[in-house]
């Protein structure tokens, strides 16, 4: 990275931090700390409903795997936009009226505190795991580039995010998100057009759309039902629905955003702009990773884009086989690239194939010199493509989005990690009367220990694969389970306190069951059978067992 | 139900809690946005056929 490009990057983030600090304003008391005194615009709402959900990970590891596979990630967020028209006609204005700090507050109400306490804590550890996970993607991306080790970069995007998310609370993240959403578009469409002309030099469009087609790269769409499969029309809108269902009705992270609104209606706007916008953005993105895959069909790319590896293995006992791949994969780029500009779709095939045999022979060689057995480059594709092929100064707003979107993302996260412990643990069960400053002072607290905590995830989950297949694994594990207790809290008043809480541990089992003993079923479909068997066990058991003084049978909200 | 704000209120086990200060009360506007829900489902709708005939296109 040339220096100007470290200036674009450094007073992006000086201007992140300053303003997220500067808009902590009103939040001196916990309505303002943590729901933002319920004032924030729908479409400022709206955008930070994006952001968080779409962190650094969604840059790094979609465009990666799109360069790979192609468009089929898509298929992910078929079910987003049905979820979010169900959820604001339930949840939205069901949690608004309830005037709650958390969606498992409601719970309380509705069961007992075994039930809300469960909730909130399975909530707190896959979150505080996922949010590791997304730090850990810029910090690889950045650890490549800088040469610095990954706790130091762990720690130079971590440290800004504590500050400002624990001195501003809400206010600081969701402003932030604003423009951490800007950036983000703005870079991606500049990467965009940056990869087309790179293209046109050598091919027309419609040519370059034709070979990347031809791998397959273009098919968005598989109507195939197979449970094995992960990314297909199904496992995106039924399995997709429920994930979706779950992490933005029933998720802290995400309710806490739309909390934040004037209004029921401006929550739901707020929703219902993620259901127009996600998927044609999500398009953006993972075309930029096809883009990718044809633009170094006539640019010649690095056989592997983890070159930190690259320089080990070539030094190491393996090396002169190392070397004589590069050669060979160097001279079949040549090939490739020839046939792709001849238009000679058998010749462009057969090469490609080749090509891909290649790179799995040195990822063979990388794992067996390093020991690591999880190597793969795919989250290093984009980055490597910012870093050596962009213009002086994209270089680094695109840099700059990575690093505002790992923050901007994880800041979400922890403001919710932190109102979950403070409202569902500190206040319900340690300390339950004391004054607003000290609830203030110790959700401070709780913000920064939960950044510390992530910090130290965020070193150990470096390394697992595709970055954003490991978030939503992570999430899948609990999400569906979560959002069957929310089901049997609002969809109906049979539902009893013993059920919930046994459905709910019920659901959590089963999933664990079906990961370990039926692998071959893909963790999409963990959020529609957790929720499956809450809602069936749940059900079963309130019907034999009888309802406690304590509980509340009635599902309508308070006015 | 119980009701945050205003006065002290009982828990399970006779625990009592103060609230929290609480803010003003927005307004809860709440109107019916079902030709909104319909665009939303129509609008994907569209999205995933102009995606199947992309991919056949070019496939």
């Amino acid at each position: 990275m040339r220096p100007f490009d470290w200036i674009v990057v450094v007073a992006y983030i000086g201007w992140v931090v300053v303003d997220g600090l500067r808009r902590s304003k009103g939040t001196d008391k916990v309505d303002g700390y943590f729901l933002a005194n319920r004032s924030l615009p729908w479409w400022a709402v709206g955008l930070s409903v994006m952001a968080t959900q779409m962190s650094a990970v969604t840059i790094v590891g979609t465009t990666g795997q799109a360069y790979l596979t192609g468009l089929r990630f898509v298929q992910f967020y078929f079910g987003l936009p049905l979820a979010m028209v169900i959820l604001s006609l339930t949840v939205v204005p069901f949690f608004t009226r309830a005037r709650v700090y958390t969606a498992y507050e409601y719970l309380e109400r509705r069961f007992d505190v075994r039930v809300r306490s469960l909730a909130s804590f399975l909530f707190l550890i896959s979150r505080a795991a996922a949010l590791g996970v997304t730090l850990a993607a810029p910090s690889v991306v950045m650890s490549a580039i800088l040469g610095w080790t990954l706790p130091v970069t762990v720690l130079t995007i971590c440290i800004p995010m504590i500050i400002y998310t624990t001195i501003g609370g809400v206010q600081a993240v969701a402003w932030t998100d604003v423009k951490q959403m800007f950036i983000v578009v703005f870079g991606m469409s500049a990467a965009a057009v940056v990869l087309v002309y790179g293209i046109l030099q050598h091919v027309s469009f419609g040519q370059a759309l034709h070979l990347a087609g031809a791998t397959g790269r273009l098919n968005a769409i598989d109507f195939r039902f197979n449970l094995s499969e992960t990314y297909t029309f199904w496992s995106g809108m039924l399995g997709g629905l429920f994930l979706m269902l779950s992490y933005f009705g029933c998720d802290q992270s995400q309710v806490q955003r739309y909390l934040t609104a004037k209004s029921i209606d401006e929550a739901r706007h707020s929703l219902l702009m993620s259901a127009f916008v996600k998927i044609p953005l999500q398009l953006l993105i993972l075309s930029c990773g096809v883009l990718v895959f044809v633009f170094y069909l006539f640019q010649a790319p690095p056989m592997l884009f983890n070159r930190v590896h690259d320089t080990e293995v070539a030094a190491g006992p393996r090396g002169a086989e190392y070397a004589a791949l590069q050669q060979t994969f160097d001279a079949e780029i040549a090939t490739r690239g020839g046939a792709a500009t001849r238009n000679d779709r058998e010749a462009f095939l057969a090469s490609d194939a080749r090509v891909k045999a290649i790179r799995a022979k040195a990822v063979g060689v990388v794992k067996q010199t390093t020991g690591d057995e999880g190597y793969n480059d795919v989250n290093y594709v984009f980055p490597t493509f910012i870093t050596t092929r962009m213009p002086i100064g994209l270089v680094g707003i695109m840099i700059a989005a990575i690093f505002a979107a790992a923050m901007s993302a994880s800041g979400g996260e922890l403001n919710a990690l932190a109102t979950a412990t403070i409202i569902d643990f500190y206040r319900r069960h340690f300390v339950k009367v004391a004054s607003d400053t000290h609830y203030l002072m110790v959700s401070k607290l709780a913000t920064g220990f939960w950044g510390l905590f992530a910090c130290f995830v965020a070193m150990r989950a470096a390394n697992q694969g595709s970055l954003i297949e490991v978030v939503n694994r992570y999430g899948s594990y609990v999400y569906g389970s979560l959002l069957g207790v929310f089901i049997l809290a609002i969809l109906t008043t049979r539902a009893t306190a013993r059920g919930a809480f046994w459905g709910l541990v019920a659901g959590i089992i089963a999933v664990f069951a079906v990961s370990a003993e039926l692998p071959w079923i893909t963790y999409l479909w963990y959020n529609l059978i957790g929720a499956v068997v809450v809602v069936v066990v749940g059900m079963a058991i309130s019907t034999v067992s009888p309802r406690r003084n304590s509980e509340h049978s009635v599902t309508s909200s308070h006015s | 139900m119980e009701r945050r704000g205003g006065r002290a209120r009982p828990l399970e086990g006779g625990a009592v809690t103060q609230p929290l200060a609480t803010s003003h009360q927005p307004p809860e506007s709440d109107t019916p946005m079902t030709a909104t829900y319909v665009r939303v489902l129509v609008f994907e709708a569209a999205i995933l056929a102009a995606l199947w005939f992309f991919g056949r296109m070019f496939s």
